[in-house]
């Protein structure tokens, strides 16, 4: 009988513990890891690394690009080369970006959406591009990565 | 002896049933978006927001395609009864591509046309769009949507 209810327990506790567990917190705690991801995203852009950056997506990841009239970039290849495209429009610069909201989609999701501001550099100083994106984030065994980011640019405007 | 091996086998049960539901395929993920945007263009043609808004999770999140953002169903279904008002239309939404993200999450891209808008009912909008789904007990729901109108289009 004892050995009856030891192993209820541990039947319910497999049941209730497992993903509860496991499960990603709220709202705050989906907004912090969403941070961290954006800030190592930053670092990699401030490298002007576009393989670093491609590397933050899963390998099937998707970004689409603002401008509408540019398809759909999907996987890391093709993010790799639509971002040093853009490193080389804005001359490399530097990018910054702010988590708005974040809610966690079960244990392993999260989405997001974030400001970013993008200021170029030399020549291309003058260049600022802003807005707001979308992002879904993945657990991986490699950590959190980007499953897809959908920005929406702000009219363009001249650098305070 | 016997009652410790059964329920042994309970708690090994209990442990694997995530695993065997596991890693829903391409093909299903499609299934899935497909299933669930066919919903939403039902909904839509119903004309009315609640029902719209019970196709997402309750801490939904959206991203429409004028800029806006939508926290949560009641935000979300103010957010379409505004769409229904000024907007009107009909909705034609084709998956493109769907990730399965383990056993209960999809996300798949999309292209949108909403035709017959706006005070002629002659225009159409063009979005393109990010979805995320999640399974839950009363099936898929939206979790996020993430919109971007296309270029060239009315409205």
């Amino acid at each position: 009988m004892r050995t009856s209810r030891i192993c209820l327990l541990g039947t319910l506790a497999a049941l209730s513990f497992g993903p509860a567990v496991a499960q990603t917190a709220d709202s705050e705690q989906a907004i912090k890891v969403t941070q961290s991801v954006a800030e190592t995203w930053m670092k990699t852009y401030d490298k002007h690394d576009a393989k670093a950056q491609s590397m933050l997506f899963v390998p099937n990841g998707v970004f689409l690009p603002p401008t509408t009239s540019v398809p759909l970039v999907k996987g890391r290849d093709a993010i790799e080369r639509s971002w040093a495209g853009l490193f080389k429009s804005m001359g490399g610069g530097h990018e910054t970006v702010t988590v708005r909201d974040a809610i966690p989609i079960g244990n392993d999701a999260i989405a997001a959406v974030n400001e970013y501001k993008i200021v170029g550099d030399g020549a291309n100083a003058n260049k600022v591009l802003t807005g707001r994106a979308a992002i879904v984030l993945a657990k991986t065994p490699d950590g959190w990565r980007y499953v897809s980011i959908t920005p929406q640019a702000a009219p363009p405007r001249a650098a305070q | 002896m016997r009652t410790f091996r059964i329920c042994l086998l309970g708690s090994l049960v209990a442990v694997a049933v995530p695993a065997v539901a596991q890693t829903t395929g391409h093909e299903q993920a499609m299934k899935v978006a497909d299933s669930v945007v066919k919903s939403f263009m039902a909904a839509y043609d119903t004309r009315d927001p609640k029902a719209i808004s019970a196709l997402f999770l309750p801490n939904a999140m959206v991203l429409s395609a004028n800029g806006a953002v939508s926290l949560g169903r009641e935000a979300i279904e103010r957010s379409y009864a505004e769409g229904l008002k000024n907007l009107g239309g009909h909705y034609v939404i084709v998956i493109k591509d769907a990730i399965p993200l383990g056993s209960d999450v999809v996300v798949a891209t999309d292209d949108v046309k909403v035709g017959g808008v706006g005070q002629h009912s002659d225009g159409t909008l063009n979005i393109r769009a990010v979805i995320t789904l999640a399974k839950t007990a009363d099936g898929w729901r939206y979790a996020a949507i993430s919109a971007q109108k296309l270029s060239g289009t009315g409205q």
